[in-house]
């Protein structure tokens, strides 16, 4: 299952340094079990953290948070131009933003600030170009279980 | 509970005439009719002297008369005339409703008047377009708005509910991608390298391995358009054979909705074995889901309080759709005033 959030930066207040916006999070509700993992757009980065300025949506973070002893993560920088594969291993969850340029994936076309996360139990070979040629920069964040088993997350 | 601020289908154009007809909206009743001049009109259904159904009353010229007591309301809900003494009392009004009809649809607006926005009324112009043909129902659903909702999301229903229509196998096999845009979340499924469903198989006569899709596009609160069809194996999906089906699901209270269908095709239009078989066969799904909805509805009923729902990944649009409510319903709670509600002559 694929989730394309478009600009949810959108929602962050620029003047309130307290907001954020939750993309994707264990458990979906925090009263029901234990707290893993979660990414967040925010002005105030506790985790692993990479700053986004740009697209007029404000200077704010893409913030990876994990309960260490259940869930591994990776932030990166990704560039794309021509058609290429991100290739994504069994039973890890991926996170993309977005940051400059177009980003074609499928029928879709994810401009600065849109999101993509990609769930599954299985390896996925994610077809993706530069939309208008040119170069697409994008945050990935990849989290897997420390234990092996299958990262499960419903949005 | 109902996200207010919102266009709700109240009826289609063809239920509105010179008898008023009353509609529950959120449990909130309505009286529908027409002017001479033929524009609709929402009214509260209830007559502000002792409570009675305008309903139940007549229409003098454009005017509403209460059938108690003769109260009678203009399209503004402003009463002009009390038989039984010249003074109208200063709080003898009735609600008016916004209300917008196009396309063969009558919206109406159950929030504050100052916030309708004409231009949020959702596409529906497959319903007039000559390229296209239509075919309408509407049923009562025993069960609350949420339930329609998350099964129009959620199509992989279709394999164990419609297994006599339009079901098949393949579809919960194949992944999603939600798209949230703002207040639109949509639910899109990839079918390739399918055989045609039998819907165009024997409309059209088509044979071999098609690309199948649906994507079921929510404009929160209140209506779906699931864009559906079969296009050429790699084709643009613009190329194929298309359905339309808007889904407008209005709450009347709690435990039960109007839900008004209609399926639009742009292939075999004028063949009309087609649209005969499409009334009577869209009417069984329909049934089949209204069965299983009202069987959902009685288990949710006696659900122990602190037991939820079992997400899935394939419920993802479900799950985005609920939070996207909880958000519409959060931003009203600021409330408004039964002054907010007067009309501007009081």
């Amino acid at each position: 299952m694929m989730l394309l959030l478009r600009e949810p930066a959108a929602e962050l207040d620029p003047y309130d340094v307290e907001s954020e916006v939750e993309i994707a999070a264990s458990p979906d509700t925090h009263a029901r079990r234990p707290w893993e993992w979660d990414v967040r757009l925010t002005h105030r980065p506790e985790g692993l953290s990479r700053v986004f300025d740009g697209a007029g949506l404000g200077r704010h973070h893409v913030d990876v948070r994990v309960r260490p002893d259940v869930v591994t993560a990776d932030l990166r920088a990704v560039a794309v131009d021509i058609a290429t594969a991100l290739v994504r291993e069994s039973r890890e969850l991926w996170v993309l933003v977005v940051e400059s340029g177009r980003l074609q994936q499928g029928r879709f076309v994810l401009a600065p600030g849109d999101v993509l996360v990609c769930e599954g139990d299985d390896p996925l070979a994610l077809e993706v170009a530069a939309a208008d040629g040119g170069q697409v920069s994008m945050a990935l964040v990849a989290l897997r279980r420390v234990d092996g088993q299958a990262l499960r997350w419903v949005p | 509970m109902y996200v207010l601020n919102a266009w709700y289908v109240a009826a289609w154009s063809s239920e509105v005439s010179r008898d008023p007809v009353r509609r529950t909206i959120c449990e909130i009743p309505v009286v529908l009719y027409r002017t001479q001049g033929g524009t609709a009109v929402a009214l509260e259904d209830r007559c502000p002297h002792r409570g009675y159904p305008l309903s139940a009353g007549r229409l003098v010229r454009d005017a509403i008369e209460c059938g108690y007591h003769g109260f009678t309301f203009d399209c503004a809900g402003v009463c002009t005339r009390v038989p039984a003494q010249d003074i109208i009392p200063r709080r003898t009004f009735v609600r008016a409703f916004p209300i917008v009809e196009k396309d063969g649809w009558i919206w109406v607006w159950t929030g504050e008047k100052e916030k309708a926005d004409v231009a949020a009324v959702p596409d529906t112009h497959w319903m007039t377009d000559p390229e296209w043909a239509t075919v309408t129902h509407s049923f009562p659903f025993a069960c609350r708005a949420e339930l329609i909702h998350d099964n129009l999301l959620d199509l992989t229903h279709e394999s164990f509910i419609h297994l006599s229509t339009v079901g098949d196998d393949y579809i919960y096999q194949h992944g999603i991608t939600v798209v949230v845009d703002g207040d639109v979340v949509s639910a899109d499924r990839l079918m390739p390298g399918v055989v045609a469903p039998p819907l165009y198989a024997s409309t059209m006569g088509l044979t071999g391995l098609w690309d199948r899709f649906h994507c079921t596009e929510f404009h929160a609160p209140s209506f779906h358009v699931l864009h559906s069809g079969i296009t050429g194996q790699g084709r643009p999906r613009e190329e194929g054979y298309l359905i339309k089906v808007m889904n407008g699901i209005t709450p009347i209270d709690a435990h039960s909705s109007h839900y008004f269908y209609a399926f639009s095709r742009n292939f075999g239009v004028d063949d009309q074995s087609a649209t005969e078989a499409l009334v009577e066969g869209l009417g069984t799904v329909l049934q089949e889901d209204a069965d299983a909805l009202a069987l959902q509805e009685i288990g949710l009923q006696s659900r122990p309080a602190g037991e939820f729902d079992v997400l899935i990944a394939q419920d993802a649009g479900v799950a985005k759709a609920r939070k996207v409510m909880a958000r519409l319903l959060l931003a009203e709670q600021t409330g408004s005033t039964v002054a907010d509600l007067e009309p501007a002559s009081t």
